[in-house]
């Protein structure tokens, strides 16, 4: 505000005419003075007229309009004051300054129109642009230049666009109050288009223009405008000095003319909302950079961690180097175990002198010499090479070196690496192998000629080796082997002799002895003759240097100068001998010697082989006897399983002995006093007579039945003697028989007999067969009569339980009766009589009274009993319902005595309910029945399952109290019936529940017993079935 | 017999069948503390029984009390005969006995025996058992 000291303001009139604004000067009582010449245009008067005129008339001051009020206020304050003022029908600004002047005052107004658009052009380029300034992506800024800009321009409506990244189009980004059908048309469309937006685009320079104008200018603006348009400002985009787009303002109503200020405004606006655009743009690309680097950097991150990771497990070590200064920049763990120490980051080539190490020729290893500083400075690459590394401990590696540059895109190296591998134990193996290899060679030598001397020797077994290994024939096999002699020496006979009594005779003899040396070996040498006694007591080969048949006792030998025996032996016996004469030699040298004695080895097993082949024959028919007799066992028994009749059973016994012999006939005899009686016969005897005498009872003395039954061992007769069996003919003309006891349980049962028809004697298998039968039948027998007695017993049980269960009806209706008729008249007595009985006689009848009652409660409970001896209906119960009815059923007891009795979670088990509850009744009864005076009776009844290997589970029950416990010699006397250990004035009570549990118990299958510790408690343990589906 | 001296024509008939005379002498005991109007009479055999049902008196019998011990012919074996018979096949039967067998209740149910009683021990229990048979056959219509 300006200050205009009234004293300094000393001014002619003239003066103020060179006044543009209206000034205008007022006396005290508001009548103008002076009104320059603006002053009185401003009013349409004459310079003068308004003289004298009061201020509010001559200029139209309305009261209370700012100039109305500050006027009166600085008549008053005498202060000046400013102030400004918009009239808006004429869209002017103006300023007013009153100040006092003289004793009135003086009013001079400013047209401030151009300067106050100014300011609040700028004020709305300050507000847009910091409403541009906080959007941050390209969507937000053009939703700010509509919102914001385009009302701010004072335009009706507006559009954005740019120019596409191909520089053929033109893309609207956003528009203001556009119709959709231009906004569909415009949205993109080709920059050539020959409308303002796109030449903006075009050319970067701005168009302002009413609609006449542009339509005269743009061919295509009449078909494509904002309808309603009246002028139309269309600014170009403009960022870094490059235009990439427009922004259209749009006009309504009255034309607009486009002064210079207004331009400078619009085209600072768009280079605002430019400019935002570009920084959405950048901060965009920043965005994405940003993150496409971050990502880079992460797989760059994980490359690297890959790789050391790499570096740090491969089983070789690397060690890597810039290039070409070989600086160490990295070596992995490998390489430090290899070197035993760090690795050294030397800086160049000259600090590779840390390194120790040299060449496998001694020489050490100078630092360019390392192939690393090589195909870092170089590029010279190794392949193997191999050095001797010296770790700082002195001990030494031998290293294999591989080295490769490292090269970028471009193929420039820009590192080397090398890998380093540890071949000290390599090479140690490599030599041990090599030295083991020369050792190896050398003995491989000295054996194949050792082998080569023997190769002759053996060759010539082979042939006689196969025939072994086929022939079976001992004389086939000696043949063979004196041919083997045949080919191996060059003149040599060969002779096979089997013993023949006291004389060895040649059974095989090679072709060329002479026909009177057949003649003398075939005849027969006597066993004493020295080298034959000598071969065969020894059972080893003698070799006779200097043969001399006289001494030997061999005649005609003359022609041979050696002979050597060869005793074959099988099973430790000497059986045969082979003789081998050699005619050109006098002395045996070791290695004929060797010869003769492989030759006789091989015979000898071929011998033995032969010999066991016909053992085996042997042996097999006896296993197949044998494996009959097993079966016919096997029948045997398996007829035992399904038949318990003991007749049957020696029928059976008959039969199969009877199918495994020839024609004969079976009898089974039982002794009956001096007469031996026949059970039982398979076969026929074919004499009807000797049939009569023998079903009518054998003599006790016959022999044949006799023996066996007074040894108890079985009696073979090849040939049968019929007298010594009492009889006086032979009747039927039995050729062998055979008598067997039979066992039944230690004892002899009867005499098992089998008699056969013609010659025949009894062999093994026989034997074995009848044997075994006799002894199957005595143990069958044993098992069938032991069922049978079994069953005949269960019988009699049966027929027992049945009595005692009629008496246990019957005493209990029948002693029940006359007991009634006791109570009853006692009573009666006492009723009708009660009055004219002294106090003895009603004492006596008490007693009468109280007996009856105690016999019905004893005969009640032995009723009840007895019941249990038959079978509960195989139900399941839940023992916890069991229990629970106990409870009920002892409330009584339990609150009379203040018991506590505890259960756990108990399982259903296969007893009836009224059964478990009685048992459970009885037992807990019991517990509390006995307890301990001054002691609060507790009883627990547990359960636990029963580890047995059985299909159904199995409970184990526990009923335990605290009371007065039992002594160990009574524990298995309670469970008697009517058995008490207290007198009735103690415990009442008759001594049977115990009784009753455990025949309840007994009854499921299960078992009661007691652990008691007198004066602490006792438990009662039981055992029960239960069901599948458990508690 | 008490009953036979005390007649009158009409008076209505217990009869017992049971062959123990202390177990009758009980009865009539009972029965006399209990219901002096009735009368009583006794039969030792089925027979007997049957005889006086068939008899110029049988007319009068409205209860029927049957023990099961009865010599020659078993309690069971008279319940059938006499529920063979078409005009006794109504009339009041109640088994008693002394024994204690499942069987003979199950029995006696079967033989449509009316109902089935165990002898109690003691005769105040029993004569209170009589009372409660003759409140249940034999109810006091005239007083």
């Amino acid at each position: 505000m300006t200050q205009f000291p009234s004293t300094s303001l000393i001014l002619s009139s003239h003066d103020f005419d060179a006044f543009t604004d209206p000034f205008v000067l007022l006396d005290r009582t508001w009548r103008v003075v002076f009104a320059n010449e603006a002053a009185s245009r401003l009013r349409g008067s004459a310079a003068g007229e308004l003289v004298g005129l009061p201020f509010h008339t001559a200029f139209s001051v309305s009261p209370n309009t700012d100039l109305d009020v500050v006027a009166h206020r600085v008549m008053t304050t005498r202060v000046p004051e400013t102030f400004e003022t918009y009239y808006a029908t004429v869209d002017v600004w103006a300023q007013g300054m009153v100040f006092p002047f003289q004793d009135g005052l003086g009013v001079l107004y400013q047209d401030v129109t151009a300067k106050k658009r100014a300011e609040a052009r700028q004020e709305t380029l300050y507000r847009v642009t910091s409403e541009l300034s906080r959007a941050i992506t390209k969507a937000d800024v053009v939703n700010v230049i509509l919102s914001q800009a385009v009302p701010a321009a004072r335009a009706t409506s507006g559009a954005v666009g740019v120019l596409s990244d191909d520089a053929e189009t033109v893309r609207l980004l956003g528009t203001r109050n556009y119709s959709t059908e231009l906004q569909a048309r415009l949205a993109e469309f080709p920059v050539a288009l020959d409308i303002p937006g796109a030449f903006v685009v075009r050319t970067g320079e701005a168009v302002f223009g009413d609609t006449r104008a542009l339509e005269a200018r743009f061919s295509a603006f009449r078909s494509i405008r904002p309808s309603g348009l009246t002028s139309m400002a269309v600014l170009p985009l403009e960022a870094s000095n490059a235009h990439f787009g427009f922004l259209a303002l749009v006009y309504e109503g009255d034309e607009r003319q486009f002064d210079e200020g207004e331009r400078q405004f619009l085209s600072a606006l768009a280079g605002q909302c430019a400019q935002a655009l570009e920084r959405a743009r950048q901060s965009r690309r920043a965005l994405e950079e940003g993150q496409a680097r971050r990502a880079s950097e992460a797989a760059l991150a994980e490359e690297r961690a890959y790789l050391a990771a790499i570096l740090e497990h491969l089983p070789v070590g690397v060690v890597i180097a810039e290039s070409p200064s070989a600086r160490i920049t990295l070596g992995n763990a490998r390489v430090e175990e290899i070197f035993g120490h760090p690795v050294h980051l030397s800086q160049s080539v000259d600090e590779y002198r840390v390194w120790k190490g040299y060449h496998l020729d001694g020489r050490p290893v100078q630092p360019h010499e390392w192939p690393l500083a090589r195909v870092a400075t170089s590029g010279e690459t190794t392949v193997g090479e191999e050095l001797v590394y010296v770790r700082p401990d002195g001990t030494t590696r031998v290293i294999d070196v591989t080295s490769a540059p490292v090269k970028d895109e471009a193929g420039t190296p820009i590192a080397a690496v090398v890998v380093i591998d540890d071949v000290t134990e390599r090479k140690a193996a490599e030599r041990a192998v090599r030295d083991l290899n020369a050792n190896l060679e050398a003995l491989v030598e000295a054996r194949t000629a050792e082998l080569a001397e023997r190769t002759r020797s053996l060759e010539a077994f082979v042939d006689f080796a196969e025939a072994a290994g086929t022939a079976s024939d001992v004389r086939t096999l000696a043949r063979q082997a004196l041919g083997v002699f045949r080919t191996f020496f060059n003149e040599c006979s060969a002779a096979y002799y089997e013993r023949d009594g006291q004389m060895w005779r040649a059974q095989v003899w090679t072709q060329d002895i002479a026909p009177e040396v057949v003649a003398s070996i075939t005849g027969g040498i006597p066993v004493d003759a020295p080298a034959f006694w000598q071969a065969s007591s020894s059972k080893q080969p003698v070799f006779v240097d200097g043969w001399d048949p006289e001494r030997e006792q061999v005649a005609a030998t003359e022609a041979y100068g050696t002979v050597a025996l060869y005793p074959l032996t099988v099973g430790g016996e000497v059986r045969a001998m082979l003789a081998v004469g050699l005619k050109d030699a006098r002395q045996w040298r070791e290695r004929d010697k060797a010869v003769v004695r492989a030759a006789g080895r091989s015979l000898n097993l071929a011998v033995e082989r032969a010999d066991a082949a016909a053992r085996l024959e042997a042996q097999r028919a006896a296993l197949e006897n044998r494996t009959r007799v097993l079966e016919a066992f096997g029948e045997l028994t398996r007829d035992l399983t399904v038949n318990a009749d003991p007749v049957a059973l020696i029928r059976r016994a008959q039969e199969i002995v009877l199918s495994l012999l020839p024609e004969g006939f079976a009898p089974y005899y039982v002794r009956d006093g001096q007469v031996w009686r026949l059970v039982v016969q398979v076969g026929e005897r074919r004499n009807p007579e000797m049939q009569r005498i023998v079903n009518a009872g054998l003599p006790f003395e016959s022999q044949s039945l006799r023996r066996p039954y007074e040894t108890g061992e079985p009696y073979y007769q090849d040939a049968y003697n019929y007298q010594e069996d009492h009889f006086r003919i032979d009747w039927a003309q039995i050729g062998a028989v055979a008598s067997l006891p039979v066992r039944v349980a230690g004892q002899v049962h009867g005499v098992f007999a089998v008699a056969l028809f013609g010659q025949r004697g009894w062999t093994d298998a026989d034997r074995a067969l009848m044997e075994t039968v006799a002894r199957s039948l005595g143990l069958a027998l044993e098992a069938a009569l032991s069922t049978s007695t079994l069953q005949q017993r269960t019988l009699e049980l049966e027929r027992s339980n049945k009595e005692l269960e009629r008496f246990a009806y019957i005493a209990s209706h029948d002693l029940q009766e006359p007991l009634r008729t006791v109570a009853s008249y006692t009573d009666l007595l006492a009723l009708r009589y009660g009055g004219q009985l002294d106090a003895r006689a009603e004492k006596y009848l008490t007693y009468i009274k109280q007996g009856s009652l105690r016999m019905r409660s004893l005969i009640q409970d032995l009723l009840s009993y007895s019941r249990l001896s038959t079978n509960d209906a195989p139900t399941s119960t839940n023992a916890n319902v069991a229990l629970e009815d106990a409870r009920d059923l002892l409330s009584g007891l339990l609150s009379a005595s203040g018991a506590r009795l505890s259960s756990q979670a108990l399982p259903s088990v296969r007893v009836g309910r009224a059964r478990l509850t009685q048992l459970f009744q009885n037992l807990i009864g019991n517990a509390v029945k006995f307890r301990r005076d001054g002691v609060t009776p507790t009883v627990h009844v547990g359960v636990a399952r029963e580890v047995v290997a059985r299909e159904e589970p199995w409970w184990h029950f526990t009923v335990s109290d605290n009371g007065i416990g039992i002594e160990t010699p009574y524990l298995e006397r309670i469970f008697d019936v009517f058995q008490r250990l207290h007198t009735r004035e103690a415990y009442e009570g008759n001594g049977i529940g115990l009784s009753i549990c455990q025949k309840i118990v007994e009854q499921a299958g299960g078992r009661l017993w007691v652990e008691s510790v007198p004066g602490e408690g006792s438990t009662f343990h039981f055992t029960l079935p239960g069901v599948e589906d458990g508690a | 017999m008490n009953g036979e001296t005390e007649a009158a024509l009409g008076s209505p008939v217990v009869l017992v069948v049971d062959d123990n005379a202390a177990d009758v002498d009980l009865t009539h005991e009972a029965l006399a503390d209990a219901r002096p109007d009735v009368e009583m009479h006794e039969a030792a055999t089925g027979s007997d029984a049957l005889a006086f049902l068939r008899g110029p008196d049988g007319a009068r019998v409205r209860l029927v009390l049957l023990d099961l011990n009865l010599p020659r012919v078993h309690g069971f074996d008279v319940l059938s005969a006499l529920r063979a018979l078409p005009e006794l096949r109504a009339l009041p039967v109640v088994v008693m006995t002394t024994s204690d067998a499942d069987d003979d209740a199950r029995r006696a149910a079967a033989l449509a025996a009316n109902a089935f009683l165990r002898k109690p021990i003691g005769f105040v229990e029993y004569s209170a058992m009589v009372r409660a048979l003759l409140a249940r056959w034999l109810p006091l219509v005239e007083s």
